[in-house]
């Protein structure tokens, strides 16, 4: 068995340690008189589940190289960079952690802690999602193909022969663009259009170059 | 355990054989008087008599509220034992029974040893205060209060003919309904001053120097700088026309000086140890000089519980003679009562009173106390000791109970009780359970209750019952004492204190702290909690959304749904 690049395992038990700590003193210690301290069991379970799906993403593994045809061969390899899931969920964890001290370090009413609770959730569980997708997902540029390859419980391969490809195009969503990422979108045409997004990705500029010198 | 910050106090009693002959009056023919710190004038220590043979046993044991904070000794007088204590009181206890004769309320802490001359109790007040109380009766006499509020509560108390000298110097001429100042000096701190052949000896920290005082009139005698800065803190002896002065220097290296009396000339000096403070006073006598040695406990500014000594030095050359290792720091005085040293010491596991062999240090016999031994003194019918806890303790020879009414040898009891709610709210139902109150050789025979101590004076116990229970109409800090009864008569006591908010107050999670033996209960988990809204804290908001746990949960399954989603999904 192959083990997933990038130690998803360790980087997942770092996230999800400080939230089945912080769960389990707050539901064994009752520090607050104001909070229940059941608060901490869903908590604790947050931080088991991102604990287990990190052990399962590293173990799972990304798939194995696809087959290649004959007088094909592999061009280039690429792996989406973790710079976006990153700064998401390090954003994510820090409104976490205020909203643990509106709630537990103030009286405020429950809506102040409520709207970071919401925001850092919001913005952690992106970043793990992003996290652990690039972790699964490889793309493969071939000499007469794109492939975009994808597993977490059943294997997603999606693949683009150059000689259909009709369009493209770079993109850079707002983390991308301030983590210093892009996407690259290639299309075909017609109705019923399969495309492949590269996304996370270094230099996308020079990965569509790529691409274009093969179609 | 820790020690107090404060040096122990001392009561020095000056005796002057008359006030027209104040420099003639050798120190030998004035007479001891036991009522005063180290018997006598000069603080010499030395009492005739002799102390039990075969050991001590405990009489009886009287507790003070004062809870960890005591610092001073006892001193006996025809037949009462008079403290001052740091939970407010001047106490007079019947040195037979134990029981409390009278308690006189200083209105704040006491940290002085008092001195019983004429039928007075005097004693370092308060605030900056000194006051007389009528022995017999427990009615205040007379207040001095010090220019510009100058006394110090650690003042120590010279006693002499009327006359009493505190450090600062400062000369009170003591009546019986009044006193007024005489003299004031310039220069001599620290704790206390020692008398002898109408001078008085002040060590000044401030200065590093030992000043001489004339006694009439406060005139300069001699001084003679020795030690480092800030080194004093025991108060000096004089005995056989030597000054004996223990100052503590750099590195805290302790010294032991020996000054002539009448020049201030250095005889010898001798190293003792090292120690941070120096508390106890030397005692002298037969060519002897006793000191204990305090080293710094394992915590800043406390005592060591686990090392300490007893030092003795020849008072002509300063030779070392003998060295007593004890159980933990002394910072009690030595007493020579005979051929025999008394002292306490502190304890990892106990507090000790030895007795030791006045000529090589050989231990005689040792009694422990539950607490450290803070203080003691000799008695004509016994030996009474202080302890930190707030206790003090009447011994007697091993098997003989005197006329006590308490049995030979009981072991007071260990008085300590829970909280149910240290934070309750106003109106809120508090329950206080003595159950942990334990007496090692018998049963508890009565629990009483002060469940509204303020904290200052005796307190009223008006409750009884192993468990109580109280509500309290005002917010604010509450204090409890406990004071149990064995049943051979022995008392202990228990304070804590419970904070009652308001319904517009946050409760925190510090509670006060009482004596020891007093465990605090946890905040109550169901009851108590203040409600908290969603939109504001008036009560006025959606049940649902006030419900931090179901939000806590639909957050959390929300987010992992997505997730989980998301990923089978993929992109």
């Amino acid at each position: 068995m192959t083990v997933a690049r990038g130690l998803p395992a360790l980087w997942s038990t770092l996230l999800g340690v400080p939230f089945g700590v912080g769960g389990a003193y707050v539901y064994l210690t009752d520090p607050s008189t104001v909070v229940p301290r059941q608060v901490g069991l869903p908590v604790v379970a947050f931080g088991l589940f991102v604990i287990v799906v990190g052990l399962y993403i590293h173990f799972v593994a990304a798939p194995d190289p696809p087959t290649m045809r004959e007088g094909e061969e592999i061009v280039d390899t690429r792996n989406p960079a973790q710079r976006a899931a990153a700064a998401k969920t390090t954003v994510g964890f820090l409104f976490l952690l205020a909203t643990g001290y509106l709630l537990f370090f103030t009286f405020l009413p429950y809506v102040y802690p409520m709207v970071t609770f919401v925001a850092g959730l919001y913005l952690l569980s992106t970043g793990l999602h992003t996290y652990w997708t690039n972790t699964l997902t490889t793309y493969y540029v071939t000499n007469q193909r794109l492939i975009k390859e994808y597993r977490f419980v059943s294997l997603v391969r999606q693949e683009l022969p150059f000689a259909k490809v009709r369009g493209v195009e770079e993109r850079k969503s707002v983390w991308e663009a301030v983590v210093g990422l892009g996407n690259v979108r290639v299309a075909s045409g017609g109705g019923g259009t399969l495309e492949i997004v590269i996304r996370n990705i270094y230099t996308p500029t020079d990965f569509a170059d790529e691409i274009r010198n093969l179609v | 355990m820790r020690c107090s910050r404060r040096a122990v106090l001392g009561a020095a009693g000056a005796a002057v054989g008359g006030s027209l002959l104040p420099g003639t009056v050798p120190a030998r023919a004035q007479s001891a008087d036991p009522a005063q710190f180290q018997y006598g004038p000069g603080h010499a220590g030395y009492r005739s008599g002799s102390v039990p043979a075969d050991g001590v046993s405990t009489d009886w044991s009287f507790s003070t509220f004062a809870g960890l904070d005591q610092d001073t000794a006892p001193v006996a007088a025809d037949g009462t034992v008079y403290l001052g204590a740091t939970d407010g009181n001047v106490y007079a206890i019947d040195a037979a029974s134990g029981d409390r004769r009278w308690a006189f309320d200083a209105g704040g802490e006491v940290r002085s040893t008092p001195a019983v001359v004429s039928g007075q109790v005097c004693v370092g007040g308060p605030n900056g205060t000194f006051l007389a109380i009528d022995a017999a009766s427990g009615e205040q006499a007379w207040t001095f209060g010090f220019p510009e509020g100058k006394g110090s509560l650690n003042m120590r108390t010279t006693y002499v003919d009327k006359r009493i000298f505190l450090p600062g110097v400062f000369a009170i001429g003591a009546g019986a309904d009044d006193a007024g100042g005489l003299w004031r000096s310039d220069g001599g701190g620290g704790l206390g001053v020692a008398y002898a052949d109408g001078t008085v000896f002040a060590p000044d920290p401030d200065s590093n120097r030992v000043f001489a005082f004339g006694a009439r009139d406060g005139s300069p005698r001699w001084r003679k700088r020795i030690g480092a800065r800030n080194a004093y803190h025991a108060v000096p002896t004089v005995a056989g026309g030597q000054l004996y002065l223990v100052a503590v220097g750099r590195g805290g290296r302790t010294v032991l000086f020996a000054l002539d009396a009448a020049t201030g000339a250095l005889q010898w000096k001798a190293p003792i140890g090292t120690q941070e403070n120096a508390f106890s006073s030397p005692a002298v006598h037969e060519g002897t000089v006793v000191v204990g040695r305090a080293p710094t406990g394992a915590e800043e500014g406390s005592i060591s519980n686990t090392e300490g000594e007893v030092v003795a030095f020849d008072t002509g050359t300063g030779e070392e003679r003998w060295r007593a290792t004890t159980a933990g720091g002394v910072i009690d005085s030595p007493s020579i009562v005979g051929d025999t040293v008394v002292v306490g010491s502190h304890g990892e596991d106990a507090g000790r009173l030895y007795a030791l062999s006045l000529a090589d240090g050989t231990p005689r016999w040792t009694q422990e106390f539950r607490d450290d031994v803070v203080g003691h003194t000799v008695g004509a019918d016994g030996i009474y000791v202080t302890t930190q806890g707030g206790s003090v303790i009447g011994l007697s020879a091993a098997g003989g109970g005197g006329t006590t009414t308490t049995a030979p040898g009981n072991e007071p009891p260990d008085a300590g009780f829970s909280i149910s709610e240290g934070e309750p709210a106003v109106g809120q139902e508090v329950t206080f359970d003595a159950a942990e109150s334990t007496d090692p050789d018998g049963n508890i025979a009565r629990y009483e209750w002060d469940l509204t101590y303020d904290g200052s004076g005796t307190p009223t116990f008006e409750e009884a019952g192993r468990v109580v229970r109280a509500t309290y109409d005002d917010p604010g800090p509450v204090g409890q004492v406990l004071r149990v009864t064995d049943d051979d008569g022995a008392t202990d006591v228990a304070r804590g204190e419970v904070v009652v908010r308001d319904d517009g107050e946050t409760p925190t999670s510090e509670v006060s702290p009482g004596d020891p033996t007093t465990e605090t209960g946890t905040p109550d988990s169901g009851s108590g909690r203040r409600q908290r809204g969603f939109f504001t804290n008036d009560g006025g908001d959606s049940g649902a959304l006030s419900n931090v746990f179901n939000l806590t949960v639909l957050g959390f399954l929300l987010s992992v749904a997505g997730i989980i989603h998301q990923m089978i999904r993929g992109r």
